[in-house]
């Protein structure tokens, strides 16, 4: 049956069948055991906890969905959450590719239409999105049959594939789309920035409407049913369950409606902008581009402390890969709308307390502090571990370089170059909000410092060479599972003693922050030590 | 100078070096020839540092490398088989990163850099990123980035792989010419016509084991052969050349 409908799509079924195996298996390599039993094993324990981690919050949101009376509310909200997560996912790991030039050079020469080639990029895509749209959408399923019987069971789990495959769909689109605006030699730089807007919108926008529906559903009211509300995509999909159960309100009724639509839509915007001829071009423009520029010395200024060996190799890596690859700049720079976003809901929700003035209330910096404690630290690991040139990492085994001195400096450099322009600006914020520029400094050093102890550590806990893993899409939702539960609850109960005992008492804070400096002292010594026996040049070796 | 004595290795069981007792002096260059699978990557990871040996012991340039690797890979300079390279810098900037590395004193080492670039035409592209250089200039990144540090010895793996024939050319004679300073130099190549012109001695391993040794002309003369490529293909193909033709073309058309 899925041949015949191929095929009555123009898409050589046999060609899709291999393709798809094959593009699965490379994204699922280390899993398989490509490379190596402890890349296998380190990959199956991020897809765990991914799966647990995504499990555990499909449950919660339709827990949270079903406290909602409004039921149109309610399935908004785990239809918006699941959509929102999809889309974060195919923006955050697919990204490249969607965009890859380096398909032209394996495929180009082969007998595949563009229109097959678009159906095998459209399923691989799929097929990880749905495994993670599963994960999620299971437990509202249940959840949803449980409490509503079996006809809203049947309509959650429409919701979540048409949720799924919709933002997956839209992203898709929104790549082709632009791809085909800007042009293939402004491509990768135009997209980085777009994923970026794309992802701040999403964090300001989604969120806080979930934000705000959630307040909606915890005070008992409803959605409104004007016609406006439909802009929030969420709200079609919520529409799918809701007038499945009974609620046959007109609006209700067109935002079900436009769930399928926006699906269909998104297919057929799809059909013919990412082809294989448009890879060519990528491909062409991509190689003759070089060729065009000026070869020119590039600007570059010294990093103080960085001056000679491996601290001077990996500083000129890390600042060069920020400049060029993609991944890594944009990693680093989602914090800048992820931290404006937390500052202004710590702002909204609480007001910001001076923890030298007062340790009383609800601090402002709880909402940072999960950001710096956890988020910063693990995502700045990730970034730093992990790239597509990973393979040219042998450079750091073939040569006598200090791999301990190598691991510590990528972590100094990234510090510098991350964390201190980001204590900066906390400091710049708290200044305004405590009227005390002091106090906002100190506080920012504070919390800056927390950050670095946290990163040593979690560096200490797995050290890699910089840019020496492959880039593994399980590893980085398992890791933030188990660094939210043991950061986050540390940090916290550190934060309330930090806030009551430490903040009011000079000489005990100034005794902490030595303690810190301390603590990412003993915590280098210790991550010497587990460097030769951590990293190993098995990647580089097959 | 390189030294193994009863070097073995497996990988998953599978033996991958069998007992492999391997010398070059310095100022030879070893021809260190073999066919796929047949060890030779293993042996020159091994060499390099890479890899730790499983059994036997290897000593380059006097230092055990298992126990004295980071000794040894000061004094070696090593061209790899598949050698990948980070597209993000220039030229210029690899070379200054493998510098740093060696801890070479910066400004000795832009020096030598400049040099290098210059001897192997890359001077005018050197502020260019690699990912825009085509595999020929890549490899020369590769072997500039190998001798920057005046290595005493030098493991090549496919040196050959991707340059042009002046290029070609240049390197042939800057091996020759390295090896008269006294450098011990490794060379693994499937070409064997130039392993033939190059190398003063040859080792042939087949399945991790060592199947032949000595200058060119002895080994075609203990296989009865007349050229080397035959001498090859006697010690280690499995099958005659002119029924694996016939089964090609017989296959083909079949299908």
């Amino acid at each position: 049956m899925i041949d015949r409908a191929l095929s009555a799509a123009g898409v050589d079924a046999v060609q899709w069948r291999a393709l798809v195996r094959a593009f699965i298996r490379v994204d699922f390599s280390q899993l398989l055991g490509a490379f190596g039993r402890s890349q296998t094993v380190r990959s199956g324990a991020g897809l765990f906890f991914s799966a647990l981690f995504y499990g555990m919050s499909g449950f919660a949101v339709s827990v949270l969905g079903l406290a909602s009376e409004d039921r149109w509310l309610g399935a908004t909200l785990v239809g918006g959450y699941i959509a929102f997560v999809v889309a974060s996912n195919v923006l955050a790991t697919h990204a490249s590719t969607i965009v890859s030039p380096e398909d032209h050079s394996i495929l180009g020469h082969r007998p595949i239409t563009s229109r097959t080639y678009l159906a095998v990029r459209v399923a691989t895509i799929l097929v990880h999105t749905s495994i993670t749209a599963v994960i999620i959408g299971f437990s509202p399923v249940v959840v949803y049959g449980i409490t509503l019987g079996w006809r809203a069971a049947a309509a959650t789990a429409v919701m979540v594939v048409l949720a799924a495959v919709g933002a997956t769909l839209a992203i898709v689109v929104c790549y082709a789309w632009l791809l085909d605006a800007v042009g293939p030699d402004r491509l990768n730089r135009v997209v980085s920035y777009a994923q970026l807007a794309t992802t701040s919108l999403m964090y300001l926008g989604i969120a806080a409407l979930s934000e705000s529906a959630i307040r909606h559903a915890m005070a008992g009211t409803s959605l409104p049913p004007t016609p406006l509300i439909l802009l929030f995509p969420g709200t079609w999909f919520g529409g799918v369950v809701a007038f499945a159960i009974g609620d046959h309100r007109p609006v209700v009724g067109i935002a079900a409606a436009l769930a399928v639509g926006s699906v269909v839509a998104f297919a057929a915007a799809l059909n013919g902008r990412l082809s294989l001829t448009y890879s060519a071009r990528l491909a062409a423009v991509a190689s003759s581009a070089g060729a065009r520029r000026a070869a020119a010395p590039a600007r570059r200024w010294r990093l103080p402390f960085f001056g000679r060996g491996e601290a001077r190799a990996v500083s000129l890596l890390i600042r060069t890969q920020f400049k060029h690859d993609n991944r890594f700049r944009l990693g680093v720079l989602t914090f800048v709308p992820l931290t404006l976003f937390y500052l202004f809901l710590g702002g909204r929700d609480a007001e910001v307390i001076d923890p030298f003035v007062s340790s009383s209330g609800r601090s402002q910096s709880t909402m940072v502090l999960q950001l710096v404690l956890y988020f910063l630290p693990m995502s700045l690991t990730q970034l730093l571990r992990s790239s597509d040139a990973y393979r040219a990492a042998w450079i750091f085994y073939a040569t006598p370089a200090d791999r301990a001195r190598v691991v510590t400096s990528a972590r100094n450099v990234v510090s510098l170059l991350v964390i201190v322009p980001y204590v900066a600006l906390l400091s710049a914020y708290y200044g305004w909000a405590f009227h005390n520029v002091a106090h906002g400094l100190l506080h920012a050093i504070f919390l800056g410092l927390m950050s670095q102890l946290a990163f040593a550590i979690v560096v200490c806990a797995d050290p890699a060479m910089p840019f020496s893993e492959p880039p593994n899409r399980n590893r980085q939702a398992g890791a933030l599972f188990g660094l939210m539960l043991a950061l986050g609850i540390v940090g916290s109960i550190a934060h309330a003693i930090v806030a009551a005992i430490v903040y009011p008492r000079p000489w005990l804070f100034g005794s902490t922050i030595l303690a810190f400096i301390v603590g990412v002292w003993l915590v280098d010594r210790l991550t010497r030590t587990r460097v030769e026996t951590r990293t190993d040049a098995r990647l580089f070796l097959s | 100078m390189i030294h193994t004595e009863h070097l073995s290795h497996s990988y998953d069981g599978a033996l991958a070096l069998v007992d492999l007792n391997l010398h070059v002096e310095p100022g030879e260059i070893l021809g260190f020839l073999g066919p796929n699978g047949a060890g030779k990557s293993t042996t020159v990871k091994i060499l390099t540092g890479l890899l730790a040996p499983q059994q036997g012991r290897a000593l380059v340039a006097g230092f055990d490398v298992e126990r004295q690797a980071i000794e040894v890979k000061r004094r070696v300079g090593y061209v790899p088989e598949t050698p990948a390279l980070y597209d993000s810098l220039t030229a210029s900037e690899y070379l200054e990163l493998v510098g740093c590395l060696y801890h070479l004193d910066p400004a000795a080492a832009r020096t030598r850099r400049d040099e290098l670039l210059k001897l192997f035409g890359l001077d005018a592209d050197q502020h260019r990123r690699i990912k825009e250089f085509s595999k020929g200039m890549r490899q020369k990144v590769v072997i500039a980035s190998a001798l920057l540090h005046k290595p005493d010895v030098l493991i090549l793996d496919e040196p050959f792989d991707g340059l042009d024939a002046n290029t070609a050319l240049v390197m042939k004679e800057l091996l020759r010419q390295l090896a008269g300073q006294g450098k011990t130099i490794l060379f693994s190549s499937h070409i064997l016509e130039v392993v033939e012109r190059i190398c003063t001695r040859i080792l042939i391993i087949n399945r991790g084991r060592q199947v032949a040794e000595g200058q060119a002309a002895d080994i075609c003369a203990s296989t009865g052969t007349s050229s080397l490529d035959q001498a090859f293909n006697k010690l280690t193909g499995t099958r005659d050349v002119g029924q694996v033709t016939a089964d090609i073309l017989a296959a083909l058309e079949d299908a």
